[in-house]
């Protein structure tokens, strides 16, 4: 029994960095450009299949192919700004949300139409290797994706602390009329935040492919998981995503493993709800501009 | 005024007769399809007047279609009463999302209604004892009007037409009430309207449970109507959250006829799609939604309703001071 | 160095300027007057290019800049401290200096202009670590004057500077504003103290429902009669206005 638990909560840790990793994104985007992603997910999913293909085509190992799959997510981000989202950013939030989910639609059966709907998945020498912790077993590429995403997470910290632009983000999450004033080319930083947000939701996406499939679909579920990570550690707190995304993993490990695997969906999206309903601020404080999007 | 009475008479006219000169079994299953999505497009469009966007009425939808298939299936009651139970259970799952609803706007709105139609989905999934999760419940084939199965297509039809009128009466209703009217007022500025004194939450809640008991009236029809129902169809976000959304806002989000218009352009065009293009090209279909969605929000935020009206929908600029020079301000001109 | 001419704003349908014109030279401090609503703000917005003119040129040195994007006004050195102040609250006191000096132009002397901003207000530099939403009243107006200098003004626009302080620190506040002057910056002054401000100004200018109704001299405007009953007799009180 003890071992059950100390099992369920490593693994719920482990899954739940990578969690955290992806709703990263999703709320950098918010945070900055304030719009929320309904693509989030399906982002993920490019990148999914894009590491796929490059290893059944080419024998790249995901975590090379993280070299190509980031930026190109990162270009796909700026795209979707610059395209999709700058021309009616502004107009009413009913038209954000259907553009964010047109692009959605458009990613996933592109995928459905390209690939088909079956689950692909890669074989890589280490995808089942585990390590042997004393009463606990870790998966070797889940503790590598958790690790990633911790230090990618530290590197995101420093970046948003330390350097001129990562300043800039902040500034224009915090007041975008007065960041002009500022002479920060606000536009730009949108494209940023946007590509960044994409490659993060990329990566998460190159980490979780030595254990998960990629479908057409499989962006949607993810996309829900973000937001409920995101609602769960407050809009625009990144500390909070942290938090909240090893709870997530937690959550749903522990449901998973004494309730039952199929409760454990029901559990986060019920906790969603039940979150957005008593305490929409999240747990970590309520980040700026969530009434523009309508969160009172 | 009169032409528009005379074209509506027309259409009817048109409508009741088409199964009498359209013998295609296809065509028919088409023109079934088709009044099925204007009735569910309009049940979905009556949220829309809170300036709600539900991605998740494929809840309310699979709610009414097991209800009454679990009540005809165990324990044998008929779905003329069983159709009756499905709209109040619907009604229930309706007082759910208002419970959300009076909390939350914009897209937190729409993700909790996309969470509560999943949670259902896996609920009906996993519940085997009740619902024999995914394997699915078979209504049998016992053809009357009280078990509502019949042996030809005609039958389908008509009740597809009633369903869709009534629906759009619903709508047309709703919008020329003073219920609608506070709605439309509140849409553009939901606090205001609250301080005047005007009970809008009311008037949503009223909304939102005229299309939650609307869909689930419509997801007793379409079980009966493909007989078959189990967790991933009857509750599944593409074709009964995403659909009708789809078919409403490219025809004209917030107006009584644009839903309508909506899905009588796209159904057809997306079955077509689906028929003939969908063996090679899976996806297509929904490929063409996006698409088409994409551009409507870029050129056409009224969707096809503000080509004919004439009368843009205005891109309400609420976005706060953020975009002062952007090129949606109106003042740039 | 900068002139407004007969520009007009309006937000959607409404007006908030129809007409405004006046200018300000190399070295000047020109001080903005009239009621609330009178579009102080607005004309200020326009110059930096947050709102658009929909008529009307505001050119400087000679230039016509009512085109530009407010990112590019800033390089050219016109710089807006915002009514409200402004600041970036999560944020530390440091960062939103830095921030100031975004543009490359004001980059490059990032770090003499922070000393400069220091020993402006000495205050700020004991509190630079502390987040700028934890600052006073007046240390926050300390630390959006100090942001603006930051990026290098010739002119420096400063909306209701001294809203909402105690009397020491407006008087604080003005005399920042008289070494500013002295060290060669234009400045362009919305003021609730009107005589206070009067009195430092070179030249003043009066809106009135979106038009400039005088603009001259500010010793002569300060000696009429219709001014003072119409405008300074409702603020005589030296406070905020209504
Ligand atoms: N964003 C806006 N949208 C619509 N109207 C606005 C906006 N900003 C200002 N106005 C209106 O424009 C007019 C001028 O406003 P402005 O803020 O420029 O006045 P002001 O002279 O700065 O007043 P105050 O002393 O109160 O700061 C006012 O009638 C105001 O209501
Ligand atoms: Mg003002």
């Amino acid at each position: 029994m003890f071992e059950l638990t100390l099992q369920a909560i490593v693994s719920g840790l482990l899954v739940g960095g990578v969690y955290a990793l992806m709703a990263a994104g999703l709320n950098l985007i918010f945070g900055v450009v304030r719009i929320i992603n309904f693509a989030h997910g399906d982002l993920m999913m490019v990148a999914m299949y894009a590491v796929y293909w490059l290893f059944t085509l080419s024998g790249i190992d995901p975590y090379v192919a993280v070299l190509v799959v980031a930026p190109a997510l990162f270009l796909l981000g700026v795209f979707l700004q610059r395209v999709v989202i700058r021309p009616i950013q502004g107009s009413s939030p009913l038209m954000i949300i259907f553009a964010t989910v047109a692009v959605s639609l458009v990613l996933q059966n592109l995928a459905l139409m390209l690939f088909q709907g079956d689950f692909r998945s890669v074989q890589t020498s280490y995808s089942i290797a585990v390590l042997d912790a004393g009463p606990v077993l870790v998966s070797v590429p889940r503790l590598i994706a958790f690790a990633a995403s911790i230090l990618l997470f530290a590197g995101l910290f420093l970046f948003l602390r330390y350097t001129y632009v990562g300043k800039a983000l902040r500034a224009v999450a915090e007041n975008r009329t007065v960041a002009r004033l500022m002479g920060i080319r606000v536009e730009r930083i949108y494209l940023l935040a946007f590509g960044l947000g994409s490659a993060l939701a990329g990566i998460a996406g190159v980490l979780m492919m030595p254990f998960a499939s990629a479908y057409p679909t499989v962006g949607t579920i993810y996309t829900l998981l973000a937001f409920v990570v995101v609602v769960l550690g407050g809009l625009g707190s990144m500390e909070g995503t942290v938090v909240a995304g090893l709870a997530v993993g937690l959550i749903e490990t522990l449901t998973g493993t004494f309730i039952s695997p199929a409760v454990k969906e029901i559990a986060y999206f019920g906790l969603f709800i039940v979150i957005l309903l008593i305490r929409p601020q999240g747990f970590f404080g309520l980040g700026k501009g969530t009434e523009e999007v309508g969160l009172k | 005024m009169k032409r528009q009475r005379v074209a509506a008479v027309l259409a009817g006219a048109a409508a009741v007769l088409l199964p009498v000169f359209v013998r295609s079994q296809f065509a028919l299953d088409m023109a079934i399809l088709t009044l099925f999505y204007v009735g569910l497009t309009a049940a979905w469009n009556l949220v829309t007047f809170s300036g709600r966007l539900s991605l998740g009425h494929a809840a309310f939808f699979g709610l009414g279609a097991y209800t009454a298939t679990l009540l005809f299936v165990r324990a044998g009651i008929p779905p003329v009463i069983g159709a009756a139970v499905a709209v109040v259970v619907s009604l229930l799952g309706g007082l759910l999302m208002v419970l959300v609803m009076v909390r939350l706007r914009g897209p937190f709105f729409t993700l909790a209604s996309i969470a509560f139609a999943e949670v259902l989905q896996l609920v009906a999934t996993h519940w085997r004892s009740l619902t024999d999760g995914s394997v699915g419940l078979h209504i049998p084939f016992r053809p009357g009007w009280q078990n509502l199965t019949f042996t030809s297509k005609e039958p389908y039809y008509y009740i597809a037409l009633a369903l869709a009128v009534l629906s759009v009466w619903l709508g047309h209703r709703l919008y020329h009430s003073s219920t609608g009217y506070f709605l439309r007022a509140a849409s553009s500025d939901e606090e205001a309207c609250q301080a005047l004194g005007v009970n809008i939450k009311r008037a949503q809640a009223a909304a939102l449970l005229w299309s939650a008991g609307m869909t689930g009236l419509l997801g007793v029809f379409y079980a009966y109507f493909i007989y078959v129902i189990e967790p991933t169809t009857f509750f599944s976000m593409e074709l009964f959250s995403l659909q009708p959304a789809l078919n409403g806002i490219i025809g004209g989000v917030g107006t009584v006829w644009g839903p309508v218009l909506g899905a009588l352009v796209m159904t057809p065009l997306g079955e077509y799609l689906r028929t003939f293009l969908g063996a090679m090209q899976q996806g297509l279909h929904f490929l063409v939604y996006g698409l088409v969605l994409l551009v409507i929000v870029r050129v056409l935020p009224g969707g096809f309703m503000s080509i004919i009206t004439g009368v843009r929908a205005r891109n309400d600029d609420r976005g706060s001071g953020a975009n002062e020079r952007g090129r949606s301000y109106t003042a740039a001109s | 160095m900068l002139k407004v001419e007969h520009i007009a704003v309006s937000y959607g349908e409404f007006e908030a300027l129809t007409d405004v014109s006046f200018e300000v030279n190399e070295g000047e401090l020109v001080t903005l007057l009239g009621v609330n609503g009178a579009g102080k703000t607005t004309t200020l917005r326009a110059i930096s290019g947050i709102v658009p003119a929909r008529s009307g040129t505001i050119t400087y040195d000679g230039r016509p800049i009512h085109k530009l994007e407010a990112e590019d006004i800033v390089e050219l050195g016109i710089v807006h401290v915002p009514e409200g102040r402004g600041l970036f609250g999560t944020l530390t006191v440091r960062e939103n200096l830095e921030l100031g000096a975004y543009t490359a132009r004001a980059r490059r002397r990032a770090s003499e202009s922070m000393e400069m901003v220091f020993q402006l207000f000495p205050v700020l530099k004991q509190r630079q670590s502390q987040l700028a939403g934890s600052l006073s009243g007046g240390e926050q107006q300390m630390c959006a004057i100090g942001r603006g200098l930051m990026a290098r003004p010739r002119l420096l626009m400063i909306d209701e500077m001294s809203l909402g302080l105690a009397p020491v620190l407006v008087q604080k506040m003005f005399e920042a504003v008289g070494q500013i002057v002295r060290a060669g910056v234009s400045v362009l002054l919305v003021e609730q103290h009107i005589r206070h401000s009067i009195r430092i100004a070179d030249r003043a200018c009066v809106l009135e429902k979106g038009r400039t109704v005088k603009f001259g001299p500010a010793r002569e405007l300060a000696d009429q009669i219709h001014f003072q009953s119409l405008y300074l007799g409702a603020a005589a009180g030296g406070g905020s206005s209504e």
